[in-house]
């Protein structure tokens, strides 16, 4: 070795390398240059070029890269952590529950812990152990990433409380599955993932986003093609299911999502179905509300006739959450985030943006009260109102969640920060009415394995 | 210099270089793979890499491949070439001419023909020379490239023709310019770049798209930031408008920007078609706009700078947009969809009517655009002349197809070269009878030879 170390090459063997080199360097650039303006890279030339081009940044993240569930625009917050209620406010008094959903930095791993918003204390705690309730599911996708299906990553995403205490949860992209009190699974529905939100309708049955992967049609080996799925609470059965992207091409809508400007491959971004409880004015009983962030639009779809019965695209720009307020009105977390050429930004604050089917108009009740309290999360983030009447805001990016009165005046604020000093992801929680939260109480204070 | 060439080097050091210049490699192409993401703005330092990473692209264009101006498609006309007509045989009684622009592969240059579509035969020849007619022409841009602003391949896209017999002409994201009878410049409007379709109001003022540069600082450094321009017959330009701000205006923001990701042109004007006359749906001097990248047709009223009406689909990535009677317009439906693999086009190109009256959508030519296979994946457009005839352009492709009025193929013209290449077309247009008798009769007069 040492000989051939110090083993003489002319200079004009190197030169020729060194002409090699760059020749090879120009081609290795254009080959670089090609595969990054695709945007799927599908044959091995260019995915490896993608990958060699790749390693400085993967090097940087792999030094100085952050933990992943760490909030981000905490710097807000100053060294407050925890429950802070504000001075002056009127106590709560009997106003159900918050089942809130947060990335416990000192347990390293999320937690659903059920609160009583009368005293802000903690009545239970589950804790999903994610590397035991997703064994044995296929982990095969074009789309899925798989990096968070673990105990340290996952997330119990929007989980919903059944009156015995059992959780429905999931992650974003993950199997939907419902848990006994002790956080053991009683099913387990992988043949689609589910995503974002889990709602009840008035059957009681449960209606969850989900991925239909790999996608049906022709729209490209990687499109994020959303789905609509009802299941049974009791078995996990499914009940009914459609593509939405299929839906609107049916009616219509196939610009919406298929242009020339540039292939997107989450066109929608479907991210809440809320069902309709109640016939009214406007919808009827079983009608789903869907929030497609990537439209920027909220839209009425009847799936009883296959119909869409309505559809705005804005004021609201990329929002999460829509809920019905009263039988003419709908309300929307509208995250107002746009992206100019600079990557995302909020525009001001995020706002709950109300809707009047009946006199067709907009407003922002809440709107001085979210810029003085500068509510800001980029994705994510919901509302709920309470049955007195009280506002829950959930900055889930930056770990925040805040009660509000009628008034929009700050009851209480919680700030999901660990020991360690820095402030955790939330979770997408919920609020809990009083007999609901009371009845699965009852229930959990019967169990033995006290808390997930 | 055979003393330096012959000195010996060891190993070691050679191996070290070659280490550090695989690292620098990586990091040349890492410096290429950010400098492609389209959200950022472009240094200097970005400009350079990619110039360096192109070299191969351009050299292998240099070597006469990818000649820009190649029709694509083209496969499908084996065989035939120039006009050939249908059983009625030649000539097309009672109506105008035909303004045909095209890429002449036997002159390297676009050319404008006027025929004569009684008996095809060709009346004029204009062969402007953009060597010439955009001396002096303000070259700023962040965004165009300026690559067909010669000769070679400057394409007189969407001819106009007024009857003094002078001639609007541009390419796309160039100074509009009018040239008299004989070719001549008479003015240029380079205040920005203009694109696409030219046409003419009730006025006489002339509607072009064009491009805002510099751009809103607020839309990011690339945005393409379209606008409706109106100019005078004599080159000034009377009013300006921002699209994406008359979107955003009027509520229409998220179609632009949302979180899905940012696109630097998420408009893409590419038709603006005046009303000539009131109707029960629009009044004269409303404007309708085709904006392929929305999908999206829009009747938009300058007197109060207000968006009146708006359709996104069934039309996709259309182009042209034009008005048949008091309450039916209808669309240059390229039926083009990117699916992650490439744009393609959904069957065939169609003329997709939509009628204000019964808000419906019909397709009365599907069956024939089908059994033609008419195909061109951008641009693309139709007429109706005097005589219900439709002229259709495929303008990718390099043919243009006339059919009668029961929609049977009267003529068809393939522009194939003596080389046996089939090159793109330039956006024609028909020209009626008057209008093209009292041009021709100008010319004449001014006694200018083709030019």
């Amino acid at each position: 070795m040492e000989k051939f170390l110090f083993s003489k090459i002319e200079t004009w063997v190197v030169l020729l390398l060194a002409l090699l080199g760059v020749i090879g360097a120009v081609l290795f650039a254009s080959l670089v240059l090609t595969a990054s303006k695709k945007e799927y890279v599908l044959n091995p030339v260019d995915a490896t070029a993608i990958q060699i081009a790749e390693v400085p940044k993967n090097a940087m993240r792999l030094a100085f890269g952050k933990n992943p569930k760490r909030a981000n625009r905490t710097e807000r917050f100053g060294d407050r952590g925890g429950w802070t209620p504000a001075k002056g406010a009127a106590p709560i008094v009997k106003d159900g529950y918050l089942l809130l959903s947060r990335y416990s930095g000192d347990e390293s791993r999320h937690l659903v812990e059920l609160i009583d918003l009368s005293d802000l204390s903690t009545k239970y705690t589950w804790r999903p152990d994610a590397d035991t309730l997703l064994q044995g599911v296929p982990r095969v996708s074009n789309i899925t990433k798989f990096d968070r299906w673990n105990t340290r990553l996952y997330e119990a995403t929007h989980p919903l409380l059944l009156p015995d205490g059992d959780l429905i949860i999931k992650d974003h992209q993950s199997p939907l599955i419902r848990t006994d009190a002790c956080s053991r699974m009683k099913w387990r529905y992988s043949d689609d993932l589910a995503h974002h939100s889990t709602n009840l309708d008035a059957e009681g049955n449960i209606w969850v986003p989900t991925l239909v992967d790999p996608p049906t049609g022709d729209k490209g080996p990687y499109f994020f093609e959303d789905g609509i799925a009802e299941l049974s609470p009791e078995d996990g059965k499914l009940l009914f299911s459609i593509s939405v992207p299929e839906m609107l091409v049916r009616h219509g809508y196939a610009s919406l999502m298929f242009t020339s400007g540039g292939y997107l491959n989450d066109p929608l971004h479907l991210n809440d179905i809320q069902p309709v409880l109640a016939d009214g004015p406007y919808w009827k009983k079983g009608d789903l509300l869907l929030s497609m962030r990537h439209k920027s639009m909220i839209l009425l779809y009847r799936p009883s006739t296959d119909e869409i019965i309505w559809q705005k695209q804005g004021p609201w720009l990329a929002q999460h959450d829509v809920d019905i307020i009263d039988d003419h009105t709908i309300a929307v977390f509208n995250n107002n985030a746009f992206d100019h050429g600079k990557g995302w930004y909020i525009d001001g604050t995020n706002d709950v943006t109300f809707y009047d089917f009946a006199s067709d108009s907009v407003s922002t009740p809440y709107k001085a009260a979210m810029a003085k309290l500068d509510v800001k999360t980029m994705t994510e983030g919901l509302f709920d109102f309470t049955d007195q009447g009280r506002l829950i805001v959930e900055e889930e990016n930056s770990g925040r969640l805040l009660i509000l009165d009628h008034a929009g005046n700050l009851v209480t604020e919680f700030i999901n920060r660990a020991a360690d000093g820095d402030i955790y992801e939330l979770g997408w929680s919920r609020y809990v009415p009083q007999a609901l939260g009371d009845a699965a109480l009852k229930t959990l204070s019967q169990q033995d394995c006290k808390g997930g | 210099m055979e003393k330096l060439l012959f000195r010996k080097i060891e190993a070691w050091v050679v191996l070290l270089l070659a280490i550090l210049a695989a690292v620098a490699m990586v990091f040349f192409g890492w410096l290429v793979h950010l400098a492609t993401k389209e959200t950022r703005h472009r240094s200097t330092i970005d400009n350079l890499v990619l110039s360096i990473a192109k070299l191969p692209e351009d050299a292998a264009k240099m070597a006469g491949r990818n000649d820009p101006r190649l029709a694509e498609r083209a496969e499908r006309f084996a065989g035939r070439s120039g006009w050939t007509f249908a059983n009625a045989g030649k000539g097309l009684a009672g109506d105008g001419y035909l303004l045909l622009s095209r890429y002449s592969g036997d002159e390297d240059r676009h050319v404008v023909e006027m025929l004569d579509l009684r008996d095809f035969s060709i009346r004029h020849v204009w062969r402007p020379d953009a060597d010439i007619l955009l001396v002096g022409a303000r070259r700023e841009s962040k965004i165009s490239d300026f690559s067909r602003w010669n000769r070679r391949l400057f394409e007189v896209a969407h001819p106009l023709l007024l009857a003094d017999g002078s001639m609007i002409v541009k390419d796309q994201e160039t100074p509009v310019m009018r040239l008299d009878q004989c070719g001549k410049r008479l003015w240029m409007q380079d205040v920005d770049l203009f694109h696409h379709s030219t046409n003419i109001d009730a006025d006489g003022n002339i509607w072009v798209p064009s491009r805002i540069e510099p751009t809103d600082p607020r839309y990011g450094g690339k945005f393409d930031e379209q606008a409706v321009a109106e100019i005078s017959p004599d080159g000034k330009l009377l009013q300006e408008i921002s699209l994406p701000k008359l979107l955003e205006a009027s509520g229409y923001a998220e179609q632009m920007f949302s979180a899905g990701r940012y696109v630097n042109d998420p408009v893409h004007l590419n038709d603006i078609q005046p009303a000539l006359s009131s109707g029960p749906y629009w009044e004269k001097g409303d404007l309708f706009l085709s904006m392929r990248h929305l999908s999206m047709i829009a009747q938009y009223r300058p007197s109060t700078g207000k968006i009146i009406w708006a359709k996104q689909g069934p039309w996709l990535a259309q182009h042209d947009v034009d008005i048949i009677d008091d309450h039916t317009i209808a669309v240059f439906n390229n039926s083009a969809y990117d699916r992650g693999e490439g744009w393609f086009i959904e069957g065939n190109n169609d003329i997709t009517f939509y009628d204000f009256a019964s808000d419906t959508v019909s397709h009365p030519y599907q069956a024939v655009m089908k059994a033609l296979d008419i195909k061109t994946l951008t641009e693309g457009l139709f007429e109706i002349t005097e005589m219900g005839r439709t002229i259709i352009e495929e303008e990718n492709s390099g043919r243009l197809v006339i059919l009668d009025k029961d929609k049977s193929l009267t003529a068809e013209f393939i522009n194939r070269a003596a080389d046996g290449r089939v090159f793109t077309m330039g956006w024609s247009r028909y020209v009626p009878r008057a209008l093209g008798d009292a041009a021709l009769g100008a010319i004449s007069k001014a006694g200018c030879k083709d030019g």
